[in-house]
């Protein structure tokens, strides 16, 4: 099992960054975009919501009185 | 008589048409934007990395294979875009669990609140697989730049390992770590693919408990049959997103851990800082070197205590031994490395405090193997003053030697010069890397004197070429030729980091110390006397 991680050490220069501050940074590159990603989360969301209009409209329809 | 519910089914059916027609072109729209975005985004990042490497001194190179910094700058930062990706389909994710929920709520409050009280058994098993997740993705990319250096340092060396025989030692070893790859693969893949089926077991769970629960409450009469029913099914809709949010934050660590390299190499704090940016004019080239203490690690002192002044305009030869410290001096007047103590200066300034940029449009290096770039004689030659006239470059080209060697090239300054001067001989790369010095006019010159011999033809056109250049210039010669040795104002003998004899040729020869002896060594057989001795000796053998 040691052969797996022969020669994978880290480098001199590598470091540990917590989650938040990598978030916070890989943030700081969409920054210049917020524009074209609030579109894209708005096109998100309506694919969503069309995405489960159907089933949901279908569930519905199939909850409606049976015909006398 | 047609039925009445005919019209409703034929309603429904087109308004799940036109969802999904709609739900397609929110979706290219979507995929396309993000595309760019991403793309764009990706774009800059490697800039921001490209920049930060090529903005490291040498000691950095010399540590890191460069295969491994290549893999930061092209794989990790590819991948850093999976983790956008992700984000995207995170967010998709959630906008659904959102929506299902307010539907479970209209179906049966009790129910859903129920739900919800068995979803953070999810977030908590992903959670606990962050630490397994982010170990076993980074050494996944460990293992693809230590293969990608391997197999970068053999395509590099490959004449080397033909002329010796050693193409199946080298493939040897890149079996081993293609193998180790695999081996590093397979685990991340173990880990990564095992988080999903473990969350599916607790929602199968889950289900079970709503089924028996939601059961009991409807023989209760809290909750309708037809509403538990109804839940039933609608829950499924909600646990495929919650699964996928759940699982998510492990998959995540993939492309955290490829952001985190990345930001690593970026962050990497350069051992070369200047401690001012103050605009460097014209050099009138004088260069003192004052108690200047040089380690590369805490054992490997190459300058102790080093003191040397050197006039503007003087052309100083540096001989020693291997391991001397010759180079070391020409690295640190160059600012490839930092020193730690005593103080360089240049012009009487100190040389931390200069904008270095500027300051080594000043300096021209010529080291031991000329490198050239992929493209023409002349490109390379115009490298160190782009804006330079064609005019400018066939000028320069003709100072060097005279202008015969370009005849020699098959098609002149236009000559397509191949991977690092591949195409040209090795007198031919010194003679483009001298003319694209003196095109550059630099105040100092920094010669690392090549050791390989080339016909006696080039070697003159080489030498005329550095009296070219050193004419008017100061000129610190890393030397290997007796001629350059012998016209230099001064020579410096130099032995473990310490000056010990300098002077000119006929007085260091005169003084019959360690300079004769290097003589004797290294320099004598180049002489024209020595030429002539042997060939007296061997005709008088002959006869």
């Amino acid at each position: 099992m040691g052969f797996i991680l022969d020669g994978l050490e880290t480098e001199d220069y590598d470091r540990s960054y917590s989650d938040r501050d990598l978030l916070k940074r890989i943030v700081g590159y969409f920054r210049p975009y917020t524009r074209q990603v609030l579109l894209a989360a708005a096109m998100i969301a309506l694919n969503s919501l069309a995405g489960t209009g159907g089933p949901v409209i279908i569930s519905r329809a199939g909850h409606r009185p049976a015909r006398a | 008589m047609r039925d009445p519910a005919v019209p409703h089914i034929l309603l429904l059916a087109t308004g799940v048409l036109l969802l999904g027609v709609a739900a397609w072109g929110f979706n290219f729209v979507h995929q396309y934007v993000g595309a760019r975005v991403i793309g764009n985004v990706v774009l800059k990042l490697r800039e921001d990395v490209f920049d930060a490497t090529i903005a490291h001194d040498l000691s950095f190179y010399d540590e890191h294979p460069s295969g491994k910094i290549v893999s930061r700058v092209t794989s990790d930062t590819q991948d850093f875009s999976d983790v956008v990706s992700l984000t995207v389909n995170l967010f998709s994710q959630i906008l659904l669990v959102a929506i299902m929920s307010l539907w479970l709520f209209s179906i049966d409050w009790r129910l859903t609140l129920l739900l919800y009280g068995m979803s953070p058994v999810a977030v908590i098993i992903a959670l606990s697989f962050r630490r397994i997740a982010r170990r076993v993705t980074q050494n996944a990319r460990r293992v693809t730049a230590k293969i990608n250096a391997q197999i970068q340092e053999s395509v590099s060396g490959i004449m080397i390992a033909k002329s010796f025989r050693q193409e199946q030692a080298i493939y040897t070893t890149f079996d081993a770590n293609n193998r180790q790859g695999f081996h590093v693969g397979i685990r991340r893949g173990i880990v990564l693919n095992s988080i999903f089926p473990i969350i599916s077991i607790a929602s199968g769970v889950s289900m079970g408990a709503l089924v028996y629960l939601g059961g009991l409450a409807t023989l209760d009469g809290h909750v309708s049959p037809g509403n538990w029913y109804l839940f039933m099914q609608a829950v499924g809709f909600f646990w495929w997103p919650m699964l996928n949010i759940a699982s998510f934050w492990s998959q995540f660590q993939d492309g955290l851990s490829a952001s985190e390299r990345v930001f690593a190499l970026i962050d990497a704090e350069p051992k070369v800082v200047q401690t001012a940016s103050e605009p460097v004019e014209r050099l009138h080239g004088e260069i003192a070197f004052r108690h200047v203490r040089l380690t590369y690690t805490d054992k490997e002192i190459v300058l102790p205590d080093f003191s040397l002044t050197i006039r503007p305009k003087e052309t100083v030869a540096l001989v020693g031994h291997t391991g001397a410290g010759k180079s070391s001096i020409a690295r640190l007047i160059a600012r490839f490395y930092e020193f730690q103590g005593g103080e360089i200066l240049v012009d009487g300034r100190d040389i931390r405090r200069l904008d270095l940029r500027a300051y080594r449009q000043h300096i021209g290096i010529v080291p031991q193997e000329p490198f050239l770039f992929s493209g023409t004689v002349a490109e390379n030659i115009r490298y160190g003053k782009p804006d330079a006239t064609d005019d400018d470059v066939r000028e320069a080209a003709m100072h060097i030697g005279g202008g015969d060697w370009l005849a020699d090239l098959p098609d002149g300054l236009d000559t397509d010069v191949g991977e690092r001067g591949a195409n040209l001989s090795m007198g031919q790369r010194q003679l483009a890397a001298l003319a694209r010095v003196l095109l550059k006019d630099p105040a100092i010159f920094i010669l690392d004197e090549a050791t390989a011999s080339v016909d006696p033809f080039t070697e003159t056109q080489i030498q005329e070429g550095l009296e070219t250049i050193m004419a008017d210039r100061t000129a610190i010669v890393i030397a290997h030729r007796l001629s350059t040795v012998k016209h230099a104002d001064r020579i410096i003998v130099m032995r473990e980091g310490e000056i010990i004899e300098e002077g000119t040729h006929d007085s260091l020869m005169a003084q019959g110390g360690h300079y004769a002896e290097l003589y004797n060594t290294y320099f004598r057989h180049q002489s024209l006397a020595y030429i002539e001795n042997a060939r007296d000796l061997l005709e008088r053998a002959v006869q």
